[in-house]
């Protein structure tokens, strides 16, 4: 209970949030507990957001994010938010350990992803709204690694976040590997379309990368996690021969950054449960 | 280009005058240094260059505070390309092509910023190529992708040897990238390494929230000039600036020798060029 008062403490504006409690679900295992984490859902003033709050809230996204971060030894309060943003965006706020959703950024992923029983190039509907949405979170997931746990970032920051996701997506069973993975590059292949290629100087100034880079980074990861199992990103010719050469080293490269720097913080105990539970279910 | 030859000699890291005196306690018992030869006449005068102006030796003076567990070869040498890769265990390696590629575009550069470039695109070539060796043979954690993390430590390394050393290298090497860069498009994404643009920003970020004072005018230039860095990355930089910093300190920091470090940052790296 003593998460819930700090939330409400925290902000005013959450006085009408529902906080929950982690109720008991069938699906959550129960021992995956942290009292540091608290999340709410945040009642839209937009009536089309509406349905999405009670969607995520039925699915118990926050429950389960909650659940899935509880193996986090964190060194104060973290709170997950889904909130109307005004974007369609997420993000990490480091002056309050906020990871906050936007429904406008399930919005999008919605109306980019490909139409029911209409798969393009392969990538279906439903793999597209979790995978990339999950990939969103654990990018913000990363930041909020990065910052709450001092974690040493020589790279750009949101190059690393992306690196993240993609390790940790390919750190469970081969179909979230690949849901996730697949997702969330489409997301960044879809933006790239929306957006068009950087073309003047000054549009390359940005911290992020161009989407169209974030797009190979993702697929490079997974790649060299695992080219077996992603063999069909070369042969399909999505990820060039010149880039998917140097993946495994990129993929080790993550994977030792994540053991020196996230891995002791994590207590691993936990975290066999948290790989063992089919979060995608 | 007669012109760029005579301004290369007397520059490559150092002035003239501590090129030829290179405290002879500074060395680096762990770094070799090797100048392979050229088999491209070509680029046989800029052997010539680099070897009389003891680069690599400067080099070394300049790794002393490094306590480096093991070897490390750095070699200046023909690679058929601008950069060879550094793979793990080394060598490094400057290529010829690039110290080629730096005095080409130097020739294109306007006069009066024509030398910083040939001494900034050249430091931080080697400092760029250094830092995937450190990364490596210190097992240093990296997030992001390599050869960023490598810029970023290039840049927070040129900022701690004074505000000449400071403003003639990063500006040097941003002259460079916008001189050498264009935009991308298509699969050029895919690469592994960032486009000059990039690249280009990366430095002047580091720069503008490492030193704010002496990088104002990127991002509050004169009026007739242009802003360099644009306001949306610009407020950002002291936050990038600091993480480089905390990244430096808690990983690379304990492999350097303090008392040694004084006494590299009180040697006149570059004179400045106003000053000749």
């Amino acid at each position: 209970m003593i998460p819930m008062i700090r939330i409400v403490a925290l902000s005013a504006a959450f006085a009408a949030v529902i906080l929950a409690a982690q109720p008991a679900s069938a699906q959550i295992p129960p021992e995956l507990k942290n009292d540091k984490i608290s999340f709410a859902y945040v009642p839209p003033d937009s009536p089309k957001l509406q349905p999405i709050m009670e969607r995520l809230k039925n699915r118990q996204l926050l429950e389960k994010l909650a659940a899935f971060l509880s193996p986090l030894q964190l060194p104060h309060a973290f709170y997950l938010v889904a909130r109307e943003c005004k974007e369609p965006n997420a993000f990490y706020n480091p002056s309050n350990w906020r990871i906050e959703i936007c429904y406008e950024m399930i919005e999008l992923i919605e109306k980019v992803a490909p139409r029911p029983n209409n798969p393009v190039d392969g990538f279906t509907r439903d793999e597209v709204v979790v995978g990339a949405f999950v990939g969103v979170l654990i990018h913000e997931v990363g930041h909020a690694a990065f910052d709450m746990f001092n974690v040493p970032v020589f790279g750009r920051e949101e190059d690393a976040a992306d690196e993240m996701a993609g390790f940790l997506a390919v750190q469970f069973n081969k179909q979230v590997a690949r849901t996730v993975t697949r997702g969330f590059a489409y997301l960044w292949q879809a933006a790239g379309r929306m957006g068009g290629e950087p073309k003047e100087w000054a549009e390359y100034s940005d911290e992020h990368g161009a989407n169209q880079q974030r797009y190979y980074n993702v697929l490079c990861m997974g790649y060299g996690a695992d080219p077996q199992h992603f063999k069909d990103f070369i042969d399909k010719g999505w990820l060039p021969k010149e880039r998917a050469a140097g993946c495994a080293a990129e993929y080790q490269q993550a994977r030792q950054a994540f053991a020196k720097t996230v891995l002791p913080f994590i207590n691993q105990g936990l975290i066999k449960k948290v790989q063992e539970t089919d979060w995608l279910k | 280009m007669s012109a760029v030859m005579t301004a290369l000699i007397g520059l490559l890291l150092a002035s003239p005058a501590s090129a030829q005196q290179l405290p002879a306690e500074l060395q680096n018992p762990n770094v070799e240094i090797v100048y392979k030869e050229p088999r491209t006449a070509a680029f046989k005068p800029i052997a010539e260059r680099v070897k009389q102006r003891r680069v690599l030796e400067q080099l070394r003076v300049f790794m002393a505070p490094l306590r480096l567990p093991r070897k490390l070869t750095v070699n200046v040498d023909e690679c058929g390309a601008p950069m060879r890769e550094y793979q793990p265990q080394g060598p490094v390696v400057i290529c010829y092509e690039v110290i080629d590629k730096i005095e080409k575009i130097a020739a294109k550069a306007d006069a009066n910023v024509r030398e910083r470039v040939l001494v900034g695109a050249f430091i931080q070539a080697a400092f760029h190529e250094t830092a995937h060796a450190v990364f490596d043979i210190l097992q240093i954690p990296v997030w992001g992708r390599a050869n960023d993390a490598a810029d970023r430590l290039a840049a927070f390394i040129m900022l701690n040897f004074g505000e000449d050393v400071a403003m003639q290298t990063i500006l040097g090497t941003a002259d460079f990238f916008r001189l050498s860069g264009r935009t991308w498009t298509g699969s050029e994404f895919a690469e592994a390494n960032s486009p000059d643009a990039q690249r280009f920003f990366n430095y002047l970020c580091i720069a503008v929230g490492g030193a704010p004072k002496t990088f104002d005018f990127l991002v509050n230039p004169k009026e007739q000039d242009e802003q360099l860095l644009p306001d949306p990355r610009a407020e950002r930089c002291q936050k990038e600036f600091e993480q480089v910093r905390m990244a430096f300190n808690l990983r690379i920091m304990p492999h350097v020798d303090p008392d040694i470090l004084v006494k590299v940052r009180a040697i006149q790296w570059l004179l400045p060029i106003n000053g000749r």
